[in-house]
């Protein structure tokens, strides 16, 4: 009677693991900042924000992601770890980076999709909000590109290499 | 059919759907209601993984292949949920740093009820008595992750046991902790015990289980090997299981006593006429230090951390040789010592030689040069994808690559099938094993282990103890740093004891369990041997005289 | 004494009147509120731990402004970054994460959000730790590894343990939130989140005074 045999599925991503893992990203997020920030240009490069991004877009799918990114944002805030700026700095390239990967399937597009909205579209972004709001008139546009970009580069290409080791180290699986 | 709590029936589990080796292989299996239960047995023999089938963390959580069943209460659990479950078996993991995650142990303690959708009033009232039993009710506002090891296990069966189960299963819940805090937590499952509720324990070590659990089950393979009560077990040899068997029973089966003492108290209530058999006790090594160079000179140490004094005025040398060994209960603060020998912490006051070098003077990675460390968890300094480039890190980055050594490291810590392995995977011993050899690749002068036994099986136990001896031997100074009595008293020549940061007793492994004062201060119980043979006033003599070391 | 969300509210209608501030004799005396409320509810040992941190960061962007526009328009800006930014630092040390989190849950925010914020900030000491750990470890296998520039040559390596532990510690959490029913319908809370009269009586006023302070430098503005 009972020398049935049945499968489970591996690894379900169900929700108390999606759980998990965002607290887990938050707190890095958060955790390793002061141990990688370096002022250059209006913000900090901080390439750990970025590849949080990229790992939890790759994992979690774009809205997690997204979520993350303003939880980090709000706790560097409340910590004096980080400034307004990591709102939009954070949260554009998560989306994008989760939407992305969820429509090609290609580490290498969420890669893109997080380049393109913390290097490009988010310096638009940050001008147009959230510099007003500091400073009463629109700043320059370029001063906050190389700095995002900067940073987005280098947190995009760890993230990536994040990915690749976890799966290697069989800790995590990508669905194909 | 609803016959017990617990009944398996031909279990068997793999990990994964593809897997050939089942981790969980033919169990049959059943535990009554309110029955006090060990599960025992080699590293990866299976134990973890048959806790996890009890709440249906396995198949649910972990996937993989199931065949036979497990009813809990009468229900398959390939039916029910882990959240259909867990109300009825309460679950303590290894961990307590990932499984206490609220920010008070009230709410810890209130999190499953709020799971099951209790009313406020009646959380309120479980938290108080549950507090009360376990008698941690002054911890309540407290942050769980503040808290010293032994309160974090009680809090973590205070969450479980607020639930009401019928059953509480705890993964190796003394793993980590200090004897007293183990005596706190063997407490508390008495108790529970007595009021009705079963308790499933894992753990490797026997001499802390056996005189409190009804009965034993040995794994080995994932096959069931031994099930039946500890006396009766025990009469025979369990060390081609893992298992080491507590002195007391070795000692009352060379007596012939009819019934199995499992504890030293139950061996000396019992009117035992003979004199136990001396080659039982357990001898601490000799050090010759004739001649031998100083190689650390730690001397009136002070250390303050964010403004509180952590260590006190501690002194002590180490030669070439010598194993010496650092005890004391959870924070005393051994740890901390350790991180001053290559100048991870820097001394506030006093003074720190490394081959008559102040490590005031000189950069870390000089120093590492010198002092090679395995830290209490080994994943912490894994970065390589091999076993082979983790351990020629230290050498690269050094510029000392010795082959022949390295050869000689492989040889001894016997890691020739897994050096082309990710280390990350290994098993806990394995891993320690890696450790120890990447500490050891450079070279260094002193050669320091932090808790290297916790949470590991009698096998690696034995060789480590081996590998210690033939260290000794070549002439490494060795630095043990552990609450493992029994450990440190077979393998190391000199103890120091530090209570609260402070040194209480320094001298041979009996001499500094002799004093009595020191040991109470330190939360510190004499090893079983001792305990035995300390009536026996002409073992007690200190047979240790370091000549010309430094002697308090 | 206040419901979380009376207090958010208030924080955020804070936040905004900054914002809307473009004088810096507003922005100064909105800074000087702030001062004061800090050293009524006895945080200000709190606070100077917490400016050491966040005032280079404004004064660094300040100077970035000045660079790029002139001198009034910078410290104007620096100083409501850092008004801002204090907020949020009186925000959360009045107000524990988990009391916020469960009591926007109760008017309708998932759980899951909820836990993932409160858990995470218990899990940021944590990690912490577990970065300190894996420096040392690094550093006493003989790898040059002193903060700043030359870290980051070495962030690779560095990183590669981090993740993996941390990966690990997410799954044994998982593994500890399920045996403790995480997820399932039906949740109560321990605490009960109720929106008094003075809540309410608050946030009224607290709207109040917005209004007219946004009117006011209208007026005057
Ligand atoms: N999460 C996992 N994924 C894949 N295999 C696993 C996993 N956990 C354990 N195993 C494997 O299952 C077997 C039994 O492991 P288990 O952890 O149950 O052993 P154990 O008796 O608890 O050992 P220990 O004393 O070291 O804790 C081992 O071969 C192990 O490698
Ligand atoms: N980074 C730190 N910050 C603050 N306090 C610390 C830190 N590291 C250690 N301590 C404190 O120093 C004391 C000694 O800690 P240590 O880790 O040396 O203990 P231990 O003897 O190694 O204990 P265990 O047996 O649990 O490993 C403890 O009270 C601990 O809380
Ligand atoms: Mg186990
Ligand atoms: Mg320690």
């Amino acid at each position: 009677m009972s020398t049935e045999v049945q499968d489970f599925d591996m690894l379900k991503t169900t929700d108390t693991r999606k759980a998990a893992y965002a607290v887990v990203l938050v707190a890095m997020g958060v955790a390793l900042a002061p141990y990688t920030s370096i002022p250059i240009g209006i913000a900090k490069v901080n390439p750990t924000q970025h590849f949080v991004n990229v790992v939890a877009a790759l994992l979690l799918g774009p809205w997690w992601a997204a979520a993350i990114a303003t939880m980090i944002a709000v706790l560097r805030n409340a910590m004096g770890l980080g400034t307004l700026l990591a709102f939009p700095g954070g949260m554009i390239g998560a989306l994008l980076a989760g939407l992305f990967y969820r429509y090609t399937r290609n580490i290498y597009m969420g890669a893109a999709g997080e380049i393109l909205g913390t290097g490009f579209i988010a310096p638009v972004v940050s001008a147009l909000f959230v510099a007003p709001v500091l400073m009463g008139n629109v700043i320059p546009l370029l001063a906050l590109i190389p700095s995002f970009l900067a940073s987005t580069l280098a947190g995009a290409g760890l993230g990536v290499m994040a990915i690749r080791l976890l799966e290697r180290a069989d800790i995590v699986h990508l669905k194909a | 059919m609803t016959a017990g709590m617990v009944k398996t029936d031909k279990l068997g589990y793999a990990y994964r759907q593809e897997d050939e080796h089942l981790a969980l292989d033919g169990v049959d299996l059943s535990i009554a209601n309110g029955e006090y239960l060990l599960v025992c047995g080699a590293s990866g023999s299976g134990k973890s993984t048959l806790c996890r089938t009890f709440n249906g963390l396995i198949p649910h959580f972990y996937g993989g292949r199931l065949h036979g069943e497990v009813r809990i209460a009468g229900k398959p659990t390939s039916k029910h949920s882990v959240a259909d479950l867990f109300a009825q078996v309460g679950m303590v993991f290894q961990n307590p740093e990932t499984q206490l995650f609220n920010s008070s142990v009230d709410r810890e303690i209130a999190f499953g009820l709020e799971s099951l959708g209790f009313p406020r009033a009646n959380i309120q009232e479980r938290i108080s008595a549950t507090a009360q039993i376990l008698n941690i009710s002054a911890l309540l506002g407290r942050n769980p992750q503040e808290l010293s090891g032994g309160e974090q296990q009680l809090v973590a069966i205070a969450a479980m046991l607020a639930i009401g189960p019928q059953l509480l299963v705890l993964d190796e819940p003394y793993a980590n902790l200090d004897p007293v805090s183990v005596r706190q937590v063997r407490a508390a499952l008495k108790v529970i015990h007595q009021r009705g509720i079963g308790v499933v324990i894992s753990e490797h070590r026997l001499p802390y289980t056996v005189p409190d659990v009804q009965r034993m089950v040995a794994l080995q393979g994932g096959r069931v090997v031994l099930d039946g009560p500890p006396e009766q077990l025990l009469v025979q040899d369990v060390e081609p299981f893992g298992l080491e068997l507590p002195l007391p029973v070795l000692a009352g089966r060379r007596l012939g006593l009819p019934r199995l003492p499992l504890s030293v108290e139950a061996l000396q209530t019992r009117d035992v006429v003979s004199p136990l058999p001396s080659d039982l006790q357990t001898v601490p090594p000799v050090f010759h230090s004739d001649g031998a160079d100083i190689v650390l000179e730690v001397e009136r140490v002070s250390f303050d951390l964010k403004g509180f004094p952590i260590l006190h005025d501690i002194s002590f040398t180490l030669r070439q040789g010598e194993s010496l060994a650092i005890v004391g209960a959870n924070g005393a603060g051994k740890t901390v010592l350790l991180k001053h020998l290559n100048g991870l912490h820097r001394p506030t006051r006093g003074q720190v030689r490394v081959k008559g070098k102040d490590t005031g003077q000189v950069k870390v990675s000089q120093l590492a040069r010198q002092v090679g460390i395995a830290f209490q968890n080994p994943n912490s300094q894994f970065f390589k994808m091999t076993v082979w480039d983790e351990i020629l890190v230290g050498p690269k980055a050094l510029g000392f690559c010795d082959e022949a050594w390295l050869r000689e490291l492989v040889r001894l810590f016997r890691l020739e099938p897994l050096l082309k392995r990710p280390p990350y995977r290994l098993s806990d011993g394995e891993k320690k094993r890696v450790a120890f050899a990447a500490a050891l690749a450079h070279r260094p002068a002193i050669l320091a282990l932090d808790e290297p036994t916790s949470g590991q099986d009698w096998h690696f136990r034995s060789i480590l103890g081996a590998l210690l001896a033939e260290l000794r031997a070549q002439g490494q100074a060795i630095l043990l740093v552990t609450h493992d009595l029994s450990f440190a008293e077979e393998h190391a020549h000199r103890w120091l004891l530090l209570a609260n940061g402070q040194v209480v007793a320094e001298g041979s492994p009996w001499k500094v369990m002799s004093d009595k004062a020191a040991m109470e201060s330190a939360h510190l119980e004499p090893t079983d041997s001792f305990r035995l043979f300390s009536a026996d006033e002409r073992t007690l003599a200190d047979p240790v005289q370091p000549r010309g070391g430094r002697h308090v | 004494m206040f419901d979380p969300r009376t207090k958010l509210f208030l924080a955020m209608g804070y936040a905004v009147l900054i914002a809307a501030s473009a004088r810096l004799g507003w922005s100064l005396a909105e800074a000087a509120v702030l001062l004061l409320f800090i050293a009524v509810i006895g945080k200000t040992r709190l606070y100077l731990r917490w400016l050491r941190m966040a005032l280079p960061m404004s004064l660094f962007f300040g100077a970035v402004v000045w660079w790029t526009a002139d001198v009034r328009i910078a410290a104007l800006a620096a100083l409501k970054l850092l008004t801002l930014v204090s907020v949020f630092f009186v925000f959360f040390s009045v107000t524990l994460p988990e009391d916020l989190g469960n009591a926007l849950v109760q008017i309708g925010m998932p759980h899951i959000v909820a836990f993932v914020v409160s858990t995470s900030l218990q899990f940021v000491p944590t990690i912490g730790r577990r970065i300190r750990n894996v420096l040392d470890a690094q550093r006493a296998r003989g790898i040059p590894l002193e903060p700043g520039w030359s870290a980051l040559r070495h962030y690779p390596a560095f990183l590669g343990p981090i993740l993996i532990q941390s990966f690990q510690m997410a799954e044994a959490l998982a593994e500890a939130m399920e045996a403790r029913g995480f997820g399932r319908p039906g949740r109560t809370f321990l605490k009960d989140y109720r929106m008094r009269t003075r809540d309410w009586l608050a946030i009224s006023f607290g709207l109040l005074a917005l209004i007219v302070c946004l009117l006011g430098m209208r007026g005057w503005g």
